[in-house]
């Protein structure tokens, strides 16, 4: 009788396990986040005992997560800095970097403006105010109307961060709620400059080259083009179990193609 | 196939010791080929990158030594042109130079020794102290450029044994680097001071907005023959941070000083305490509570307003001081064109605290002063920046025509 009630036993705590849902905690960058819930939902929809919760909060939150361990995957628009990474070493983690997808940011003018190149520094001086006339990066003597980003999206932090290095965009720029938007009004606007994600290029807007490369997607994921970067989820090591299936399934053409829909460039 | 061939020579190129630059020519070779897409060679390429740094930190990288993945070294150079005015005193110029370079390993999981070297004046105690008044002590690394160009000596600036058992928990002891015991401003500990003795440092994570630390320390301020109750100092400091949210971030805490030093008379003190020269009159029981609160995001930069306060209960009178101020700029100065100002109002009474420790450059270091400290930084290039830092300082009590002082620095720092 003890053994069939011990092998009941066993028998209900193993199903018990069985159908447990295991769980997945990505947390960290804003940026990465619509590529994680994306992936989240479609990876959830095929693996049904899988729940992954994504959480946003910033790369350094990401970071000091996935550190003191309360993470299965930090996700971070920029690499782990040096006292991160060091950090992690000291508790035992080895930080391993997982490149899922590249982020490009194309500048764009109306198709009429005879400007056809700008550096990274005339790039910077008229978003940061130093220069607002076109004559003076080769154009017609014309304002330039600046068209930015509002402070909440992605792109602006991106174009902060790799355009105009953290500075403050000027205070006579017009802010846009999209990358459409921008698009559009640039198209429409004989003197406007703007910047948006490579998938609104098109011929109604004209990008010139940026210290002499042109956007493109090759140009983003080999970063010859200046304002690339790659976007990370890291890990506590090698992943293994249901976080390495995930990390597989973003990598896959079809969770790149995910990266895609979401204004990223994917790497496939 | 292709795969195959993929692994099989980044097998190769890491069994030959390859670092990054030839494992880059290599993919671009590959992709030359069309043995890979500039994609897949970017994931690559960035992910040996990241990998490299995350083994190097964890001294796992077989191709290299032991003893040079653990050892980090930084430092920094400074030059700076000082002007001293007092009334009825002829200004003095100065040009001088601070040197320093630190060195931290890790010796096995969880321990790690750190020393630095620094420049200073090796002063012999109990001689005349010389024209240069603030040379020699422990709150100053600065060597005057004099005496026909004598070379300068460098000295152990600090030396300490950390062990971290557990990631909430980890101590130190020996000559730590600073004071442990943290401070919002230099009104009560020089920047330059490095304490000896031992400190715990305990941190608890309520979420991730909300932390916790305590920090109780002992601390040896001195050591005699004939006496056996040698100058020392407990403290203990309760605290927390808190991150309101992405823009707005607190930390507060309040710091309880115990002294031994009642009757002694502490080398390098600034002579203002009550007895300071022939046997200090308190016991310097003091409380400080200090906060900061960062705003990281206002205009497009950062503000940070901060405010000390001690109070030493041992002390019926003058015994109250506090700084309080605010910095505006960049969160950080690393690079060409980044700036921030800084303004502290201070205020320091006869017997608020030890006179050894406070910032040297206010008033000399002496209690019994207040005014007015500003500060200007702007980068010169990456890690090198132009710092301007005035001080227009007076005395609190016994206040004359000629007591008002003030100074100002002119500093180049590269940092590396």
């Amino acid at each position: 009788m003890n053994k069939i009630l011990v092998t009941s036993l066993i028998l209900a705590v193993l199903t018990l396990n069985a159908s447990a849902a295991s769980k997945i905690i990505m947390e960290g960058s804003t940026t990465v986040l619509p590529i994680a819930q994306a992936a989240a939902e479609v990876f959830m929809d095929s693996n049904e005992n899988v729940e992954v919760s994504v959480r946003g909060g910033g790369s350094g939150v990401g970071a000091t997560s996935i550190v003191e361990g309360t993470c299965d995957i930090a996700n971070m628009s920029r690499a782990m800095k040096g006292s991160e990474v060091q950090k992690a070493a000291d508790r035992g983690v080895i930080a391993k970097a997982h490149v899922v997808a590249m982020d490009g940011i194309a500048i764009i003018v109306h198709p009429s403006n005879n400007v056809s190149a700008l550096t990274k520094k005339q790039v910077k001086d008229i978003y940061t105010g130093k220069i607002s006339n076109w004559k003076d990066v080769g154009g017609i003597d014309a304002k330039i109307v600046v068209i930015s980003r509002d402070t909440a999206s992605g792109t602006y932090e991106a174009f902060g961060a790799l355009a105009i290095k953290g500075q403050k965009v000027r205070s006579d720029a017009l802010t846009m709620a999209s990358n459409q938007q921008i698009a559009t009004t640039v198209s429409t606007t004989e003197g406007a400059i703007g910047y948006v994600g490579l998938g609104f290029l098109s011929d109604k807007v004209k990008a010139p080259t940026i210290d002499g490369v042109l956007p493109s997607k090759k140009s983003v994921v080999t970063k010859e083009f200046p304002y690339a970067r790659p976007l990370f989820m890291y890990t506590n090591g090698n992943p293994t179990g249901d976080v390495k299936k995930l990390l597989d399934f973003i990598k896959s053409a079809e969770g790149q193609k995910l990266v895609d829909e979401q204004g990223f460039v994917s790497l496939k | 196939m292709r795969k195959v061939l993929t692994v099989l020579i980044l097998a190769v190129i890491f069994c030959a010791n390859a670092f990054s630059s030839q494992i880059d020519m290599l993919v671009n070779k590959m992709i030359e080929l069309n043995l890979l897409t500039p994609g897949e060679a970017q994931v690559i390429m960035t992910e040996t990158n990241q990998d490299q740094i995350s083994l190097l930190a964890a001294g796992k990288v077989e191709t290299l030594p032991q003893w040079i993945q653990n050892l980090s070294m930084k430092g920094d150079l400074r030059t700076r042109v000082q002007t001293d005015w007092a009334v009825g005193a002829a200004a003095r110029t100065r040009a001088r130079v601070r040197a320093r370079l630190g060195f931290d390993s890790r010796i096995v999981e969880g321990v790690k020794v750190g020393f630095g070297l620094a420049t200073g004046v090796n002063k012999t105690l109990g001689t005349a102290i010389g024209s240069d008044v603030s040379d020699g002590e422990p709150r100053s690394t600065n060597w005057t450029l004099q005496n026909t160009f004598s070379k300068a000596p460098l000295m152990l600036d600090y030396g300490y044994i950390e062990y971290k058992p557990v990631g909430y928990a980890k101590m130190k002891i020996g000559k730590m680097k600073g004071n442990p015991v943290w401070n919002t401003t230099d009104i009560l500990w020089d920047t330059d001071l490095n304490l000896d003795g031992a400190a715990l440092f305990l941190t608890h994570t309520l979420t991730p907005e909300l932390s916790l630390f305590l920090t109780p320390e002992f601390i040896t301020i001195d050591e005699s023959s004939t006496d056996s109750s040698d100058p020392s100092l407990f403290a203990i400091q309760p605290g927390a941070n808190w991150k309101v949210n992405d823009r707005l971030s607190v930390k507060a805490a309040v710091a309880y000083y115990a002294f031994n030093i009642k009757d002694k008379v502490l080398d390098f003190n600034a002579g203002t305490n009550t007895g300071a020269t022939t046997g200090l009159k308190n016991s310097f029981e003091a409380l400080n509570p200090s906060i900061e609160l960062t705003i990281s995001d206002l205009f497009g930069y950062s503000l940070g307003l901060f405010s000390d306060y001690v109070v030493n209960n041992s002390s019926g009178e003058q015994n109250v001081g506090y700084a309080a101020g605010a910095k505006f700029g960049f969160a950080k100065v690393g690079d060409f064109g980044q700036w921030q100002v800084k303004y502290l109002r201070r205020w320091l009474e006869t017997d608020a605290f030890v006179d050894a420790f406070p910032d040297s450059d206010s008033y000399s270091g002496k209690t019994n002063s207040h005014g007015d400290e500003l500060v200007f930084e702007i980068g010169l290039t990456k890690n090198a920046s132009f710092v301007l830092d005035y001080y227009a300082m007076n005395l609190i009590k016994g206040k004359t025509k000629t007591s008002e002082k003030s100074l100002l620095q002119a500093d180049i720092v590269v940092k590396f």
